[in-house]
């Protein structure tokens, strides 16, 4: 099963949308900002990440140029997640780099469908 | 609200999977009125965005029966509910229009989802024509219904924040009564308007006017406004190709032959710079293949086949574009990409990546502003470049000392998907111009300050290279004095007064046409 990393600074966030995906199967690694997620990167490099935009320090955005800057991660797909679906926000997850983007709350089955997307 | 809907949603959820089925109902209302306050929430964010004028519009060319026909599928469902019937009428072929589609559909949705809310065993219709005006032809969509209806007294006050027609209406059919003050604006906010006429227990129509714009200038094919096809008419004739079923419109769909687009540019704008693209790749025979691919199209090509003479040259040249490519020796493209973000002269210049790679790369990394693969298809490159030219062009400088004029020439321009800045005399639009360097420029004057004269005079003695379109908006007579002092440098002289808006737009358009590439 892919492993799916979650960057997202809210703990309940995190905690939902984790629980959520281990019961699906997926093994889910967790990272509240830029510095965790770098931490884990060196560690393990996860099928797909999830990235929330509203990240304190670095924001989401910033992280996915980062990553997709760095020939080791540029290849890992990134759903960004934002919260009020905005116009304009999927131009600017796009334009950061990210390959695909969904709103917060998430729609559980429909979140799967794009991580299945990418990943499959 | 996360929270609220998410961990309610996973209660219900394991509630189900549980057999507690007791508590589904509970949960399942916590999670509807979690939804219904984000909602809530939502539209007030919207709405308070549109106050602020924080939103933008983001017109694209879409064909309007298309829209419909796709709104139709989404509305279904919610039309059945009530056992209503739903119907589309397109009354009059509408053709491809230049809208801001996204908005333009969430009216629409607004207004049908309303319709079946108050409507039982009844009809909903969406009615689509075009109306002749001008300057533009007017798109009509009206949603007629035959619901509740309301009273005069209601209607007064049905497009304001937080109204419906009376307070139990949010009792009985939900929302957050904010839909409409929202799509009313959006409607303004696109140059038209959003009406309402009803009759108690007969139902209601809304109405949705919005002036057609015609698409502009885009790379390779493009859309041809009836104004400008007379001008070429003769080339059209002469291109063997014949047109399959032009739209009956105002516009007709054309590929733009290769030989208008090149000599007829050059003689008109003779001695002006061409567009520089910088080429940075370590293959030499690449470097040369896209010389003679981009030649051609009239671009200046540099090249450079190592990281640090594509940075030189990127900074010695300004490039209007530069094409990186990612696998190089030493420095690879990457890097180079990242020197160029970083140095704030030249972060804005657009980069293509070409790469090997056959693998479409998922998102566009680290501002890059567009990405080939590998070999090079000609074609792709020169529409990518194109493309890139083309949103250059669209950035136009209004420098106006007339508030009202001034706003009105942007949200003209703006409707027409223009990047507009504006200033309000010659040293502001001075600086504006040193930051933002736009091709075209709107221009008054008489102003304080620094006159528009003046402000021609200074960007001309220090930026001899740039090419500006300029067009001049004057309420002055002007004498052969100023004739001559204007002369070489302004592209067009509009007289303010009646119709001169029209004649603004026409003439940016038309001098984004023709500047040279």
């Amino acid at each position: 099963m892919p492993v799916i990393m979650l960057v997202e600074d809210n703990e309940m966030n995190r905690d939902m949308l984790s629980r959520r995906l281990r019961k699906k199967g997926y093994e889910v690694l967790l990272a509240e900002d830029a510095d965790e997620a770098s931490e884990r990167l060196n560690d393990h490099l996860p099928d797909l990440i999830l990235m929330d935009i509203n990240l304190p320090g670095k924001d989401g955005y910033e992280i996915t140029r980062g990553l997709k800057a760095d020939p080791r991660t540029a290849r890992i797909p990134v759903i960004a997640l934002t919260a009020h679906a905005m116009v304009g926000d999927r131009e600017k997850a796009m334009a950061a780099g990210c390959d695909d983007y969904d709103s917060k709350p998430v729609d559980i089955k429909r979140l799967l469908g794009k991580i299945e997307a990418l990943t499959g | 609200m996360n929270a609220i809907i998410g961990y309610s949603e996973m209660l219900q959820e394991e509630a189900e999977d549980d057999g507690l089925d007791e508590y589904i109902e509970d949960l399942k209302r916590i999670h509807t009125s979690g939804r219904y306050l984000l909602k809530l929430i939502n539209d007030v964010l919207d709405l308070s965005k549109i106050e602020a004028e924080k939103v933008e519009l983001d017109p694209e060319v879409i064909g309007i029966e298309g829209l419909m026909e796709d709104i139709k599928a989404t509305v279904r469902p919610l039309v059945a509910d009530k056992d209503n019937k739903f119907e589309l009428k397109i009354e009059s072929k509408i053709g491809e229009i230049y809208v801001d589609a996204t908005k333009l559909r969430q009216i629409i949705l607004n207004l049908l989802s309303n319709a079946a809310k108050f409507t039982e065993a009844g009809t909903v219709e969406a009615i689509v024509s075009r109306e002749r005006s001008t300057p533009f032809d007017i798109l009509a969509i009206d949603v007629r219904d035959s619901g509740i209806g309301m009273t005069d007294a209601q209607i007064e006050k049905v497009f304001d924040p937080f109204s419906q027609a009376d307070a139990s209406t949010t009792r009985n059919y939900g929302g957050t009564g904010l839909g409409l003050s929202i799509s009313r604006r959006f409607c303004e906010l696109m140059g038209g308007s959003l009406t309402c006429t009803s009759e108690k227990g007969v139902g209601s129509t809304f109405s949705i006017r919005i002036p057609i714009h015609p698409p502009p200038q885009t790379s390779g094919v493009f859309k041809v406004p009836k104004h400008l096809k007379e001008k070429y008419e003769k080339d059209f004739e002469d291109d063997d190709e014949p047109v399959d079923e032009p739209p009956p419109t105002e516009t007709a769909v054309l590929e733009v032959p290769e030989h208008l687009r090149e000599p007829e540019q050059d003689q008109k704008r003779e001695g002006s710079t061409p567009r520089t693209v910088l080429v940075i790749d370590d293959d030499e025979p690449i470097l040369d293949l896209v010389k003679r691919m981009l030649e051609p199209e009239g671009y200046r090509v540099l090249t450079a086949n190592n990281a640090e003479d594509g940075l030189r040259l990127a900074r010695e040249a300004k490039p209007m574009v530069i094409t990186l490519d990612v696998v190089m020796p030493e420095v690879d493209g990457w890097s180079v990409l990242k020197a160029l973000k970083a140095d704030p002269e030249l972060a804005d210049i657009p980069v293509i990546m070409q790469t090997i790679v056959d693998e479409p790369l998922k998102g566009f990394a680290m501002g890059v502003a567009d990405y080939l693969s590998k070999p090079i298809d000609r074609q792709r490159l020169v529409a990518a470049v194109a493309r890139l030219r083309a949103k250059a062009d669209r950035a136009v400088l209004v420098v106006e000392d007339d508030d009202n004029n001034r706003d009105l020439i942007a949200q003209w321009l703006k409707g027409d998907g223009w990047e507009v800045y504006t200033a309000a005399d010659g040293l502001e639009g001075l600086d504006l111009y040193e930051r933002c360097r736009p091709i075209n420029l709107v221009l008054d004057l008489a102003m304080p300050n620094m006159d528009g004269f003046e402000l021609l005079d200074t960007l001309r003695k220090k930026y001899p290279d740039d090419d500006l379109q300029v067009i001049v908006v004057t309420a002055k007579d002007l004498t052969a004095a100023d004739r001559d002092r204007l002369a070489g440098s302004v592209m067009r002289i509009v007289q303010k007064g009646e119709g001169s808006m029209n004649e603004v737009l026409e003439q940016v358009r038309r001098t984004a046409m023709t500047s040279p590439v």
